[in-house]
């Protein structure tokens, strides 16, 4: 199945948390995997994590996949600080280029 | 609920320059009591404060710029650097740039060119193994430098923010990395059993906590004060990882509903203490934040709003009262006379409460004052003791912004030109140290400021010559000690030959005077060689409502501030006199009153000309009291103040209008202005009159 491609810019934070809540609640809604494209995000804060690790926890108990990809090195170091980068299962190989396609 | 980013980012700036403002007058505090942990404490916190609002609003350059001074703050905290002369200095200043980096970053405008190099001169302060690492690299090593290090510690802390957190505009992630950056995090793991589903998550809502154990050098008082800004709303428990635990509660063992208990109960009120004395100063400083959360930020225009609305009422509740006067006794029953004495009492407390909103201690103007002296004293080699009181004193906040440019100008002035360098005090046999005295006091319906030094006080023979060069002084007359202290408010003078680099430039005295009297005040003036200075300044509490003296001259209706009216009489043949050349003046008690004919200077037809069939109305102003003749006294009232400007255009001589109880409109005069333009169309020689019948006296 052709992943769902949630793309991310900017500074995801309590500001546009409700917009990002809708957004993530109607890719899980679509079903099937989902990757989180973060190339463009300036950064996260605690709303946005947790935002994510719902989203994460709705997809995976679906039996699909989530992965955030391209998390910019400035933005990973303070996820991986805070434990986010574990809880929300971003690996090492996660910060490297996004792989080109699927629907945004 | 979505959260305006403008307005959560107007309450930080806001918060920011009253955190700079407590930095600044806690350094100054520091300078005497050098030892006052909490002081510093404060200073940190201030700082801290800034720092983790500028990160959550992404302001880097104030977040670069407090990062450095926390690094710097937090090892004088810990002991390892002292606080020196040179050290104060570069903290005040400091604090200065950190006020243009906020003005910079409010308006979105470049930062200030001293940004860098304070910045190279903080780090320079800041001994090595100090400010831990730079912003850009996070993760922070502890060098140990010698083996007197103190030892790491393992910690176990638990942190779970308050549901509200990022309302408050914080981010709890921001305060997990401060948290790892005291030393080495062995574990750092999220715990989202709170979190709901997808479709139930509130975004504004935080639900996450955190286990983190932390090997750090710092103490527990140091992990602790991590969470300084987010305590009173969130559950904090630090424990020495090393210890066995207290309580079952406080391990991430427990289950779930132990843990959400323990939750509850200590977001619903204050941490209990478990901490012995060395926390007890800490939690004594936590109280401020949770006194501060019971107060509520409200836009002045809303209150200005309101206080127009109760003014309409305040009228409307007048023209009720008169229209049952009209009635007569009969003509309305008892149990309706008392439900309107009823409305008209809770009308006037309802008005006093309002009124009260839009109160602020003077003290939010004198604060500025400490760093002031300190800088101005220290510039020109004088030594200043200055005492502050009556900062409690309340005023309009209108009143108290308006105040900080003229009283400031005082304060330079009396540092300037006033208190004497250390040397000629010793050789006048003076303390070297000269003292400055800004006090405010209640006085009946008014505030009194007082600017007093112990300096040198005014050559009134300089006062003279000048003046009499400038022409300023009438020639040929001998000006009383009165004219003299006049004088110094007349436009362009300045004792000094020299134009100082302080009271030289900005406001002179002329325009302190016309901030003043814009306020509704006056200032008075008086010295005494040798022995120093005074600037006396009197305003109303507020300028929205007065108690005013209605009068009629002709058909028309006027009021008179109440504050301004000394006496009123009918002055008998032998009282009034004419002088010649001069004009005329009401004699009350040996002194020549000039007289004003109101009707005159307001061009009111139908006006009794007779003063000995008119009254006198007998008022203060800035030279001498002048007789305003009116027809009639119809009483006393509390009148609200509406502005012609908004509604009309400003006219000279009146300074509002309002609105009577039986619907009249009346203008409100304003005594200064008035007694202005009758000197100015009485020409030349009604100004000279004014000082020959001050002399007459």
């Amino acid at each position: 199945v052709e992943p769902t491609v949630l793309r991310l810019e900017g500074s995801v934070d309590v500001r546009v948390a409700k917009r990002f809540r809708d957004s993530a609640r109607d890719h899980a809604n679509a079903g099937g995997p989902i990757v989180v494209d973060c190339s463009a995000v300036a950064r996260f804060d605690a709303s946005a994590v947790q935002i994510l690790l719902a989203l994460k926890a709705r997809v995976e108990a679906k039996g699909e996949a989530f992965v955030m990809q391209s998390v910019p090195e400035r933005v990973l170091t303070l996820l991986e600080l805070t434990g986010a980068a574990r809880a929300l299962g971003i690996r090492e190989a996660a910060a490297g280029p996004l792989s080109e396609g699927g629907p945004s | 609920v979505s959260i305006d980013l403008t307005e959560l980012q107007g309450v930080f700036f806001e918060e920011a320059n009253e955190h700079r403002a407590t930095m600044e007058t806690a350094l100054l505090a520091l300078e005497t009591q050098p030892g006052d942990r909490e002081l510093l404490n404060q200073v940190f916190r201030a700082a801290h404060s800034i720092k983790g609002g500028s990160g959550t609003f992404g302001f880097n350059d104030l977040l670069r710029f407090t990062h450095a001074l926390e690094g710097l703050l937090q090892l004088l905290r810990e002991g390892k650097v002292s606080l020196d002369a040179t050290l104060a200095d570069l903290l005040l200043r400091a604090t200065d740039v950190l006020g243009l980096i906020i003005v910079a970053t409010r308006r979105g405008e470049p930062q200030p060119d001293s940004i860098d190099a304070l910045l190279a001169e903080i780090q320079r302060a800041t001994p090595k193994p100090a400010g831990a690492a730079a912003y850009e690299a996070p993760k922070a090593t502890v060098v140990e430098v010698d083996d007197s290090e103190p030892a790491e510690r393992p910690f176990r802390v638990r942190f779970v923010p308050g549901p509200h957190l990022f309302r408050q505009g914080m981010d709890p992630l921001l305060v997990v990395r401060d948290l790892v950056e005291l030393g080495e995090a062995s574990d750092v793991a999220i715990d989202a059993t709170e979190l709901p589903d997808l479709d139930a998550l509130d975004p504004e809502t935080s639900y996450l906590g955190w286990a983190i154990e932390l090997e750090t050098t710092r103490t527990e008082t140091e992990v602790r004060d991590v969470f300084a800004f987010v305590e009173d709303s969130s559950l904090v428990e630090v424990s020495s990882a090393d210890a066995p635990e207290s309580s079952p509660d406080g391990t991430m063992a427990a289950s779930d509903s132990e843990r959400v208990e323990v939750v509850v109960k200590h977001r619903s009120g204050p941490v209990p203490s478990a901490e012995g004395d060395a926390h007890a100063v800490q939690r004594v400083a936590k109280q401020a934040p949770a006194a501060e959360r019971s107060t509520v930020r409200v836009d002045t225009a809303k209150i200005d709003k309101l206080i127009d609305l109760i003014g309409e009422l305040v009228i409307a509740q007048s023209m009720v009262t008169a229209a049952l006067d009209d009635c007569g006794p009969a003509g309305a029953g008892a149990r309706l006379r008392e439900a309107v004495l009823a409305v008209d009492r809770n009308t006037r407390e309802l008005q006093d409460r309002v009124m009260a909103v839009r109160m602020l201690p003077i003290g939010s103007v004198f604060n500025r004052f400490p760093r002031m002296v300190r800088d101005l004293s220290t510039s020109l080699g004088k030594r200043v003791n200055l005492v502050i009181g009556g900062e409690e004193v309340e005023l309009d906040k209108g009143m108290v912004e308006k105040l900080a440019d003229p009283l400031t100008h005082l304060v330079r002035n009396a540092i300037d030109h006033g208190i004497e360098t250390a040397e000629e005090r010793r050789e006048a046999g003076k303390p070297e140290e000269g003292t400055l005295h800004i006090v405010a006091v209640h006085q009946g319906g008014s505030v009194v400021i007082e600017v007093s030094d112990d300096g040198r006080g005014l050559a009134l023979d300089r006062i003279r010559d000048k003046a009499l060069k400038l022409g300023l002084l009438p020639s040929g007359v001998e000006p009383t000690i009165e004219d003299l202290h006049q004088v110094i408010f007349a436009p362009g003078f300045s004792t000094k030959d020299q134009v100082s680099d302080l009271s030289g430039r900005g406001v002179g005295m002329d325009v302190v005077k016309r901030n003043v009297e814009a306020l509704g005040g006056a200032i008075a003036f008086s010295s005494e060689v040798g022995k120093g200075s005074r600037m006396r300044i009197r305003l109303p509490l507020t300028m929205a409502i007065i108690d005013g003296l209605t009068l009629r001259i002709g058909e028309q209706v006027f009021v008179l501030p109440l504050v301004e009216v000394v006496e009123s009489l009918r002055p008998t043949s032998s009282q009034y006199q004419t002088v010649l050349g001069h004009g005329e003046v009401v004699r009350v008690r040996d002194q020549a009153v000039p007289l004003v004919r109101l009707h005159d200077v307001l061009s009111v037809k139908d006006a009794e000309t007779d003063p000995l069939r008119a009254l006198v109305c007998i008022v203060e102003t800035r030279t001498t009291p002048v007789g305003l003749l009116v027809d009639e006294i119809l009483g006393q009232a509390q009148v609200v103040v509406k502005t012609l400007e908004t509604n009309y255009h400003r006219i000279e001589g009146v300074m509002g209008a309002t609105i009577l109880g039986d619907g009249r409109v009346a203008l409100i005069l304003d005594v200064q202005a008035v007694a202005r333009r009758a000197a100015a169309s009485g020409s030349s020689e009604r100004e000279s009159l004014y000082g020959a019948a001050g002399r007459a006296a």
